[in-house]
């Protein structure tokens, strides 16, 4: 089965060109940009936006704090966006909540006290996004890309999320919160350490380590030593 | 600026993530030899540079997120909780 969303670039940077963009940038910030396509198979009449929000506030309940521009949130939750939107901007929503969850995430892992971003839909094709949020952690931003990737591929095929997809964004806030990210650990070591800190079987763990690595949370050269 | 991972078949995301793990910074090099920008002047590459990328868009959205002072000093409390999950209150 195609993927519905197809990342085209990630990159990381301060992106002084977008600044501009959103007057809470602060000056000089690091940002993860992600260049993405959300290609919407014509058969999702039943994606229903609306279910997807109440999916993600239950996962990342500070998402109803956030500040936005569009008052996407709000305008999902009362209904006023509606089926009859276009393919255009449906698909236009769709990124915008992918970056709220990429700003939330952000957040949640590193304990950023602020956060902004912005989405820059593309006039053709008009399913290509640049995204860009500020990022106080490189693995972080590249993780929350990624996550909010596989997550939202997830959600738009009307799909329940998993205890997994909770407890990998636990995981990755204790890794960073006990600087984990950067030690030079083997792997049975980290596993019988996590499991014993959180009470999670090791076989969990092992399977949320394997997800965080391919989510790019761990530095290559050195980390988890496999 | 062009993609760089243009993909002519469908691919897993996973196997796609694998590939774009080669992450791309912008070294301190590059960042000395930036023009300084004034914000006034339309000629400034950064001026320049945020015209083309206007040009390019049909929307811009902007979002941003600011926990509270209280929600702050929480987080920072926050610890592991064995056998559950973290919480931000």
């Amino acid at each position: 089965m195609k993927d519905i969303l197809e990342i085209k670039e990630i990159s990381y940077g301060d992106f002084p060109e977008i600044s501009g963009l959103n007057p809470r940038f602060r000056p000089g910030s690091q940002k993860v940009k992600m260049v993405l396509d959300i290609q919407v198979p014509e058969v999702s009449g039943n994606m229903d936006l609306y279910l997807i929000l109440m999916k993600l506030m239950k996962l990342l309940p500070s998402l109803e704090k956030h500040q936005c521009g569009e008052h996407l949130m709000e305008d999902l939750k009362s209904g006023r966006k509606t089926e009859g939107e276009s393919c255009s901007e449906r698909v236009t929503d769709i990124a915008h909540l992918m970056e709220h969850v990429i700003i939330d995430l952000q957040s949640r892992v590193t304990g950023m006290d602020s956060c902004s971003g912005i989405t820059c839909g593309y006039k053709n094709p008009y399913y290509r996004f640049d995204m860009f949020v500020e990022c106080k952690d490189k693995k972080v931003g590249l993780f929350s890309a990624f996550y909010a990737v596989d997550l939202f591929e997830k959600l738009l095929r009307n799909k329940n999320l998993s205890r997994k997809y909770f407890a990998i964004i636990d995981l990755a806030k204790y890794l960073y919160r006990n600087k984990l990210l950067q030690m030079q650990m083997g792997f049975d070591p980290l596993v019988t350490r996590i499991s014993s800190e959180l009470g999670w079987k090791k076989s969990f763990v092992l399977s949320l380590l394997r997800e965080l690595k391919e989510f790019g949370l761990f530095n290559f050269d050195h980390a988890l030593v496999t | 600026m062009n993609d760089k991972f243009p993909l002519k078949e469908p691919k897993t995301l996973k196997t796609e993530m694998k590939k774009l793990i080669s992450f791309e910074e912008k070294d301190d090099l590059l960042k000395s030899q930036r023009k300084a920008t004034d914000p006034m002047d339309p000629n400034s590459d950064k001026n320049l540079n945020m015209m083309e990328l206007l040009s390019k868009y049909a929307t811009v959205r902007s979002c941003y997120f600011v926990k509270h002072a209280e929600e702050s000093s929480s987080a920072k409390e926050i610890g592991v909780q064995k056998g559950g999950f973290f919480q931000v209150t």
